[in-house]
């Protein structure tokens, strides 16, 4: 099913395929080059791994020592208030909790803000997309953790695995302090154990619904006991006398378990290989993946012992991967639209603010997934809604304030610039300078001379298509009303929205 | 005949109407009269019920799962303290029922709703095998299936797709929410999802060519060249009635900006006449502002069966507090929202057109667990609030004695409360939305 496609048969449609799923696209400038590498060195190219080149520099105050001082800090100030037990010294902590939780709150912003950069940014895009299907799989949120540094931890976790090995990152997500935090396991002990990440451990990142009874529940649970947070350090580490040293009987084992033994066990059930194997299906190559392939990728799961980098290889060099019926099959997530839309107008200074509000109005604000079993995806995203509220954006990024639509804006500053006039005034400039399409570069006056070819340009860049006649008639229309001359860039930049405010559009 | 039997394409009756009252907001009767139209048209069944004799349904979902115990309170149950401990609400606080039960201390104005006889409290609420999965739960509430089934659809998505058969209105259900349930999950008519009005429209300057564009692309004509020929039921539905599992994404697509084009339409419409004497909602929380919008759309006369809104928060694993603290704040915001949409409602002479329905996934332990908090549970009680509601108590406070490994036993299937609701509420045989039949509760007088 996984038979490589022959290395000749590769056309620039393929390779903006290739790039839509296994990154966010590109300009066709980008198409054409890695149209140029072929097949194999192209899909070589996106699985050699992380390169820090190029990334936007990491926020100042992602830092251990930075961060260790400041939650000795905040541990103090708390020991001291409430060991004064005064009215005014409770009023105080009040006080200083709420600074700090201010504090949180634009730090995560700007966490989201750097991810997004650097989704737009980097050379390797496979790897932030991996690691944004393993923050959509391992779903932790900053709503419950409420630590922006541990939650930037386990993005760089999750990026440092992106492709590596599934159980080698399912043992470090046991313990990784956000998800223990999220799912409570930092406050489970052997008189209470708690069930939570035990639970979601099987029904969500390993086996799915039904393979487990809740006696097994219950066993994991007592083996993930044990586990607690050196807060200063940003750690977790193992404390012996919390831990439940009992036998648990675990799918049908039984042993003095810990956490590892747990996650092993997982792994060498006969679910897990499809269940991963479906997710990355469903992920890359269609909503609804085929038995048949899922049954192929979980063999080649097992083929590789769970590492990730040889089962996308194989997936991105089969013909299967690239036949027509799943070419633009799968509805963009909000952050697939928001990135593949700057590459495909070449917004290379979007607004961080601008970026996060869109996220947020379209359902996919990064370390805020709803829940722990992720973003439901597919056509979970669409509603007449947000496909309203996609389209309205689309005209903002083509033609900024003037487009008439006011998107929501997420800021970080501590006094957001819309808080005063001047601000205000100053984030309006930038708005119109940066959030705008510079149509007349995107299609220059010898493109605009003839409308067909202008018409196939744009077709390349948004849809990465050549449209047939009845698909291409509405666009053509416009320009046909538009008088006999060649179109002026307003008309291409109306032109441009309307592409996007299309069915057509939200597909890649 | 209507004057809209010459509308015979989808794409001239965007352009010659809708489109229009997107620019000129000020006709909303001529909307409302081309919808209604349209709807009778449709190979002669019965449009769903507008106007003053409507029925309305307004789904709360208290999300995370709202520990029921610290909601109705058998406050003169010992075993109810010994577990509860510290979490436990003492008897002087809860608002008595009886001499057994009674209401949290911040539940006053569902107090007051349930004196006048207008708040149904049904106890024990919950299905056999219960899943403690927050997903999972919330996903058999949603479908209303039995625990170990599944559904591509929701009950409400059902609801719609038998209200709607032959007289599409894409405004069936109302979700006040960016992502919409999967209640609303339904085979050709699944509602729509906003987060305001204001938003809900396509933002383009004013060219009308454009405009044209725009509706040919959002309402292309698929499989007609010219268009001519297109039927009038064609309007909401899939184009081909195609079974949407097997529709493709780009149909879905198409199919959702159709509805998007004349929903839009509908509802700026009709929310832009609303605002009059509008009691006082409490400031911020995003319950009481989406119930106010909930009842300028019932006012308004948009044609919405179903209206859904969401109260999140109630995953209280830790520090869920006792008499103070998360849960009892959590229950303060939904019962002030709650009184200030009743008294709206009432005030604009609409409180006999709708019941409200709350729900949860399920509701926590027993017993608390080591945070000060309480672990996923299972049954737990339901509101249903409303003009014509048959106020009282129904079903059976769950034994606290007498549990199911630590949890305790439901003592009526949710599903008799949907079943009762679409019988008696929406006129709907409840086998056809449930699958089959389910004991009915004298809920509506």
């Amino acid at each position: 099913m996984l038979e490589p496609a022959p290395a000749d048969d590769w056309s620039i449609e393929d390779a903006a395929h290739l790039l839509n799923r296994a990154g966010f696209g590109g300009p066709p400038d980008t198409l054409r080059e890695w149209h140029s590498l072929g097949r194999t060195a192209a899909v070589a190219r996106l699985l050699k791994g992380p390169e820090a080149a190029g990334a936007p520099a990491l926020p100042r105050w992602f830092d251990p020592d930075a961060y260790r001082t400041r939650i000795t800090t905040q541990l103090e100030e708390r020991r001291k208030l409430q060991a004064s037990g005064e009215a005014e010294a409770r009023e105080e902590a009040r006080q200083l909790q709420r600074r700090h939780a201010m504090k949180d709150r634009q730090q995560a912003t700007e966490a989201a803000g750097w991810w997004l950069d650097r989704l737009f940014t980097t050379p390797a895009p496979l790897v932030e997309k991996m690691t944004l299907f393993w923050h959509g799989h391992f779903a932790t949120s900053i709503a419950k953790v409420k630590d922006p540094y541990l939650m930037l931890q386990q993005n760089e976790l999750f990026r440092r695995h992106a492709l590596g090995n599934v159980r080698a990152l399912t043992r470090e997500v046991v313990r990784d302090p956000a998800m223990m935090i999220y799912l409570d396991t930092h406050r489970s002990t052997r008189r209470h154990p708690n069930e939570n990440f035990a639970r979601e451990l099987m029904e969500l990142f390993t086996l799915g619904e039904g393979r487990y009874s809740e006696d097994d529940v219950m066993a994991a649970a007592r083996a993930f006991t044990g586990l607690r947070i050196n807060r200063p350090l940003g750690r977790a580490f193992f404390h012996r006398p919390s831990w439940d040293p009992g036998t648990k009987e675990f799918l049908g084992r039984s042993g003095r378990f810990q956490a590892d033994d747990i996650v092993d066990i997982l792994f060498a059930e006969e679910a897990c290989a499809p269940f991963l194997a479906r997710k990355i299906a469903a992920f890359f190559i269609s909503d609804a993946p085929s038995d048949a392939l899922v049954t192929a990728i979980a063999a080649e799961f097992r083929r590789h012992d769970f590492e990730v980098a040889p089962v996308l290889h194989t997936v991105f060099r089969s013909t299967e991967f690239y036949r027509p019926e799943y070419r633009r099959s799968r509805i963009k997530s909000p952050v697939q639209f928001v990135v593949q839309s700057r590459h495909a107008l070449e917004l290379d200074s979007l607004p961080r603010a601008l970026q996060l509000g869109i996220l947020q109005l379209l359902g996919q604000s990064l370390f805020q997934p709803p829940n722990v079993a992720g973003w439901d995806g597919g056509r979970a995203w669409i509603t007449t809604h947000t496909l309203l509220a996609r389209y309205n954006i689309a005209g903002y990024l083509v033609k900024g304030p003037a487009s008439g639509f006011r998107p929501p804006l997420v800021h970080h500053r501590k006094a957001p610039a819309a808080n005063n006039r001047d601000g205000r005034e100053r984030l309006a400039r930038q708005l119109a300078r940066r959030a705008v399409a510079d149509v007349a570069a995107l299609a220059p006056p010898a493109l605009r001379q003839d409308r067909h070819s202008l018409l196939a340009a744009l077709e390349l860049r948004l849809f990465q298509e050549t449209l047939d006649e009845t698909a291409r008639r509405p666009f053509l229309e416009y320009l046909e009303q538009q008088g006999d001359g060649p179109p002026g860039p307003e008309t291409v930049a109306s032109l441009l929205h309307l592409m996007m405010s299309s069915p057509r559009y939200q597909l890649c | 005949m209507p004057e809209t039997a010459s509308l015979r394409t989808r794409r001239e009756f965007l352009r010659s109407s809708l489109l229009g009252a997107g620019t000129a907001c000020s006709m909303p009767g001529f909307v409302a009269g081309t919808i209604a139209a349209l709807q009778h048209q449709a190979d002669g069944r019965p449009a769903p019920a507008t106007g003053p004799d409507s029925r309305i349904l307004v789904v709360v979902q208290l999300a995370g799962g709202n520990d029921g115990l610290n909601t109705v309170v058998p406050f003169a149950d010992d075993a109810y303290h010994r577990a509860r401990g510290p979490l436990a609400l003492p008897a002087r606080s809860v608002l008595k029922l009886d001499d057994t039960t009674g209401l949290a201390p911040a539940l006053t104005g569902l107090r007051a709703l349930y004196d006048l006889g207008e708040a149904a409290i049904v106890e024990g609420v919950g299905y056999p095998n219960p899943n403690r999965s927050h997903f999972r739960s919330t996903e058999i509430w949603q479908c209303a299936t039995d625990a170990d089934a599944h559904s591509g659809t929701g009950w409400l998505g059902r609801y719609f797709d038998h209200a709607c058969a032959g007289a599409p209105n894409p405004t069936i259900g109302i979700s006040l929410s960016d992502q919409a349930p999967q209640a609303f999950r339904a085979l050709h008519h699944p509602g729509i999802a906003m987060s305001s009005p204001e938003m809900y429209r396509w933002i383009h300057g004013r060219d009308s060519a454009l405009e044209e564009a725009f509706a040919a692309l959002n309402a292309p004509e698929t499989g007609e060249p010219d268009g001519s020929g297109a039927s009038i039921d064609m309007l909401a539905g899939s184009p081909s009635a195609s079974d949407p599992p097997s529709e493709n994404p780009l149909a879905f697509l198409e199919r959702t900006a159709l509805n998007a084009q004349l929903s839009s339409a509908q509802v700026r419409a009709i929310t832009a006449k609303a605002g009059a004497s509008e009691a006082a909602y409490p400031a911020g929380g995003r319950l009481a502002q989406s119930l106010r919008l909930v009842a300028r759309m019932i006012a308004g006369g948009l044609p919405a069966r179903v209206y859904y809104v969401s109260h999140g928060g109630f995953d209280t694993h830790h520090n869920q507090g006792g008499e103070r603290g998360t849960h009892q704040n959590l229950l303060r915001q939904f019962d002030e929202a709650l009184t200030a949409f009743v008294t709206d409602l009432k005030n604009k002479g609409l409180f006999d057109q709708v019941a409200l329905m709350t729900f949860s996934e399920f509701g926590r332990r027993v017993h608390p667990n080591g945070s000060r908090g309480t672990d996923h549970g299972t049954a737990a009680p339901v509101f249903v609030v409303g003009g014509r509601v048959r106020g009282g108590r129904y079903g059976h406070a769950p034994s606290l004695t007498d549990l199911d490994r630590g949890d305790l036993r439901h003592s009526v299937d949710f599903r008799s409360v949907y079943a009762s609701l679409l019988r008696e509420w929406l006129d709907t045989p409840p086998g056809s939305v449930l699958g089959r039949d389910f004991p009915v509760l004298p809920l509506i007088g």
